[in-house]
């Protein structure tokens, strides 16, 4: 009964402000299942393409070039730096690579052969780095030295099953999409954990494969599901899930989609990893 | 009491406890079963749910279902949990393979008969082989191929494919990443990447080097010489392969599965030609390599075995004598140092894909036949001066062995004028003529004669022929220190089968009669001359008769009496045997038959100034005595010593004196003619 009346509850919550979501761009650079995303402050649009071993380079009008060089192996999580730069995770290498905003070269963190490192954020002036086969979040400062390690293994709170990418707010919350546990895990920048958004399920307000998570400014987040292909839209942490739609009334579904970001213009960036392709989405 | 009440109060304290962990791990449960199979979450069936319908096609065990569709273990397999984004993006065994074209055994398919992730690869079925191996979660093993012969059985070992389940010899070679069965075995996935582009690892368009020489790498030696098919007769089709301009270097010959034969040849095999098939099948009159084919008239390639084992060729004792023997069909040049480009380049002994050289030491044909080594150190040796320049004026030299063999020639000799006698046309080629070092010719030892029976020596039709006495490849037994080159030769060398010095042995193998000079007077022998070669010599004679090496001109008037008197003179070796009188008449005559009785010619032969005539002649020394036997007594025939003094019975009398040799012709006035021609002193008398 309970049940039926919050199905009824979200339907109407759902008719009322269904957010829309409309593909403005669709740029392509014969990627293979690229994973994330990141725009740089002079918007560029970066997209791991770690199966070719590089980092396709993107203008927000499409043009692109690659990126590559020795020290690039197979680069997974993308972020953008708070001086303007580029975080790489290499899966391969092990390591972060640290680039400035000419996406130059300027350090490189080298981590244990252990440490699967799959997604980075900058917070403060420490790198969250997710170590996915280790069930945890490293926390780096920039000189490689490991300041803090959150969680384990395990389905509790602060503890992840295949932690994928990770994304933060300006209140200084960092969102972690924990895959195989199917939710977005909240922690301050201090590593205190402060909830969970959604469980494992195939409903909207529900994760099944939680990949990537984008935080607008103003709170609002976006969360990507590859099996399911939708974006889930939250307005704020607390606010009842809806899933981005088109313009016809249908779901947007993609296909695979992963990496997900914001740029200052307010345009979603999606990694469609199915078809290869980076996608823009304005979202209203 | 006490003790009772604490153990209730303990179990009413934990029983929360134990039902909150069994609610947890209920609940772990079944979070881990929906992670795949989402079907059984409750939100599958709600309304709102936000699956796509086209992941409804999946058929395991007869059900439907989402479950190891590609979807779902992409879901995962897209670098967040693993990364197997390759695999996916792999045309090998990919959806859409036509079923048709295998035989699945025992394996799911998808609905549309397709196969899919799940027809491999079941999380509850067999863990990984070791962590973060290529091929974990398999239905079936593939450390030992059984995965990957449930459907390709067509390829299976028996089936002409390479070997699998065998550890290779490289092994030790093969990079860390080759995948091998759990002893180290070559298995299916060694070669093929059951994920990826490729159908096989390290084979790009038509170029499967870098697969094949890992571990078959000296094999490569043949890319360039006219076995790299591929290139040499890259515009020819049909006997080998469907088209040899789209093969490298080892798919012209070999095909990995369907081959023929244990080298899983590409084209037919004649099995009759067991292993020499391989090459006979081009090197015939009518195949691809006919400019090169094989007569079946040279060396022996099959039905022999090999006695001893052969290091140098790799052969154990009893291996069959074949092609491969002495050929290595990926190697030109067994030195490795081949031109870039070899092909269409003439072969000599030192290449034409020998396993070794016939060199200067002739090591290819030597490793096998070592009793002819010492060849290499005889005048008959390519390294000496001698041989060198000649065989450089006439323009055949070639290997220690290749310049008199020809392995594959129709005689297995390389005689440029054949005779009947091939061995003496070989022999005489370089013996006779002006170039010859060591000439023969004139007055020889007679040859073609048949052997006497029980002589046990190499012929020709049963006659006599060079190799008879000649052992081409044995200089023979040294009296000198000294290198044999360049050496003139005595009766102890020579290349003689059998040593004649000190004492005649070979002379007497087939001339045993005349054994009877040993121990005579006429037994003489210097350092270089055995008995028989102070009088004879078997080649460059003086005269026909009996070969006669030399003698004095001056030493007498007839034909006999300038040979008998050569040594039976003043100053000569028989100065102390000159008969005082020697000169019976040269009146020419006959001897009738009733004279001669039963006896023949050789009881009584007659000369003429030429020598021996067997019809007309006068009487000459070697009438009445035989040289070679003291006595036609045989009981005296061979004389105690040299110091027995002679009489009428010996003295090398061919019959008694005193009542047969005179008397047949002179009846009773033998006496007196004896006397007269014989005793200048009772000469007078008359």
């Amino acid at each position: 009964m309970t049940k039926s009346l919050f199905l009824i509850f979200a339907l109407f919550i759902a008719a009322l402000g269904q957010p829309v979501g409309t593909l403005v761009h669709r740029f392509q650079a014969d990627m293979t299942r690229p994973t994330d995303v990141a725009v740089l402050n002079d918007g560029r649009i970066c997209v791991a393409d770690g199966v070719n071993s590089r980092v396709i380079v993107f203008s927000p009008a499409g043009t692109h070039q690659a990126l590559r060089f020795a020290e690039l192996q197979r680069p997974l999580g993308l972020a953008g730096d708070i001086a303007g730069g580029l975080l790489i995770t290499d899966t391969q290498a092990h390591a972060v690579l640290i680039l400035n905003d000419r996406l130059r070269l300027t350090a490189r963190i080298q981590l244990p052969d252990t440490v699967d490192p799959t997604d980075v954020y900058p917070v403060g002036d420490q790198l969250w780095v997710v170590n996915n086969d280790g069930h945890q979040i490293l926390v780096v400062d920039r000189a490689g030295q490991v300041t803090q390690t959150i969680g384990k293994k395990g389905i509790d709170g602060a503890t992840f099953s295949y932690p994928a990418t990770l994304s933060g707010d300006q209140l200084h919350k960092v969102y972690v999409c924990d895959v195989l546990n199917a939710r977005i895990q909240l922690f301050d920048d201090q590593g205190e954990y402060l909830g969970q958004i959604g469980d494992m399920g195939v409903t909207p307000g529900t994760f099944y494969r939680p990949k990537g998570v984008a935080v607008t400014p103003a709170g609002a987040f976006i969360v990507t599901d590859s099996f399911t292909g939708v974006l889930h839209y939250f307005s704020d942490p607390t606010a009842t899930d809806a899933v981005l739609k088109t313009e016809a009334g249908a779901y947007l579904r993609l296909k695979n989609p992963l990496g997900v970001c914001w740029d200052s213009s307010g345009l979603l960036w999606v990694v469609e990893s199915g078809t290869g392709d980076l996608l823009g989405i304005r979202v209203k | 009491m006490k003790l009772t009440r604490l153990i209730l109060w303990s179990v009413v304290l934990l029983l929360p406890a134990l039902s909150s962990a069994q609610s947890e791990r209920k609940i772990n449960d079944e979070k881990r079963c929906v992670t795949c199979h989402v079907q059984w979450h409750e939100d599958h069936d709600q309304a709102n749910n936000l699956l796509p319908n086209i992941r409804t096609s999946t058929v395991i065990d007869g059900r439907p279902g989402i479950v190891s569709d590609a979807e779902m273990c992409l879901s995962c397999h897209d670098g967040y949990v693993m990364d197997s984004r390759e695999t996916f993006s792999s045309t090998n065994h990919q959806g859409d393979l036509d079923k048709a074209h295998i035989r699945i055994q025992g394996l799911p398919l998808n609905t549309t008969n397709a196969i899919y992730c799940g027809t491999c690869h079941t999380p509850h079925a067999l863990k990984p082989v070791r962590r973060g191996s290529l091929a974990p979660f398999l239905r079936e093993p593939v450390t030992n191929s059984t995965l990957c012969l449930d459907c390709h059985a067509d390829h299976a070992q028996d089936q002409g494919s390479h070997p699998i389940h065998v550890i290779p010899d490289t092994a030790a070679k093969l990079s860390a990443e080759t995948f091998l069965g759990t002893q180290g075995e070559l298995e299916c996935m060694t070669c093929h990447p059951i994920h990826g582009t490729e159908a096989v690892i390290g084979v790009s368009v038509q170029d499967r080097t870098v697969l094949c020489s890992s571990c078959h790498a000296s094999k490569f030696q043949i890319n360039s010489t006219d076995h790299d098919l591929s290139s040499t007769l890259s515009n020819k089709s049909g006997a080998i392969g469907p088209s040899l301009a789209d093969q490298d270097a080892c798919a012209s010959c070999h095909v990995s599965h369907g081959g023929q034969g244990k080298f899983m040849w590409a084209g037919d095999l004649d099995r009759s030609q067991g292993e020499n098939a391989y090459c006979l099948g081009c090197h015939s009159a009518t195949g691809l390599g006919r400019e090169k084919s094989f007569s079946h008239m040279g060396h022996p390639v099959s039905g022999k075995s090999i006695q001893q084992a052969v290091p140098e060729l790799a052969l154990k004792a009893g291996d069959q004598l074949q092609c491969v023997t002495c050929h290595d069909p990926h190697q030109w040049d067994p030195s490795g140092k081949h031109a870039v480009d070899s092909a269409n380049e003439e072969g000599t002994e030192y290449t034409s894909f020998l396993r070794l050289p016939d060199d200067s030491q002739g090591q290819l044909c030597i490793a096998c036949h070592a009793e002819q080594q010492a060849i290499v150190n005889s005048d008959h040796g390519v390294s000496r001066v001698g041989f060198q320049q000649y065989f450089s004026e006439i323009g055949t030299l070639h290997g220690q062995c290749s310049t008199c063999h020809d392995t594959h020639g129709p005689s297995g000799l390389r005689v440029t004028e054949p005779q009947a006698d091939l061995s003496r046309s070989l022999c005489e080629s370089c013996h006779t003529g002006t170039h010859a070092p060591t000439t023969i010719g004139g007055w020889d030892h007679p040859l073609g004669g048949q052997l006497p029976a029980g002589v046990d020596l190499p012929n020709f039709q049963g006659g006599l022929t060079c190799i008879t006495c000649h052992d081409p490849h044995n200089w023979g037994t040294l009296r000198e220190s000294s290198p044999t080159a360049d050496l003139q030769g005595n009766d102890a060398n020579s290349f003689l089968r059998i040593t004649n010095w000190p004492q005649p042995e070979l002379c007497l193998n087939c001339h045993p009669e005349q054994a009877t000079v040993i121990n005579t007077k006429h037994a003489i022998e210097d350092p270089d001359h055995n008995t028989c070669s102070q009088c004879h010599s078997p080649h460059n004679a003086r005269h026909a008769s009996g070969i006669l090496a030399a003698w004095d001109d001056q030493a007498g008037e007839t034909f006999s009496e300038k040979i008998c008197l050569s040594c039976h003179q003043q100053g000569a070796v028989a100065e102390g045997k000159i008969p005082p009188a020697w000169s019976h008449p040269h009146q020419y005559g006959t001897v009738p038959p009733n004279v001669r009785g039963s006896g023949t010619w050789e009881d009584f032969p007659l000369f003429d100034a030429n020598g021996p005539n067997r019809s007309f002649g006068y009487v000459d020394c070697l009438t009445c005595h035989d040289p070679h036997t003291w006595s036609f007594k045989s009981e005296l025939a061979t004389p105690e010593s040299v110091k027995v003094a002679g009489d009428h019975l010996s003295s090398f009398l061919r019959n008694p004196a005193r009542k047969t040799l005179c008397t047949d012709c002179h009846g009773i006035n033998a006496l007196w003619k004896y006397n007269y021609f014989h005793d200048p002193e009772r000469r007078l008398r008359y």
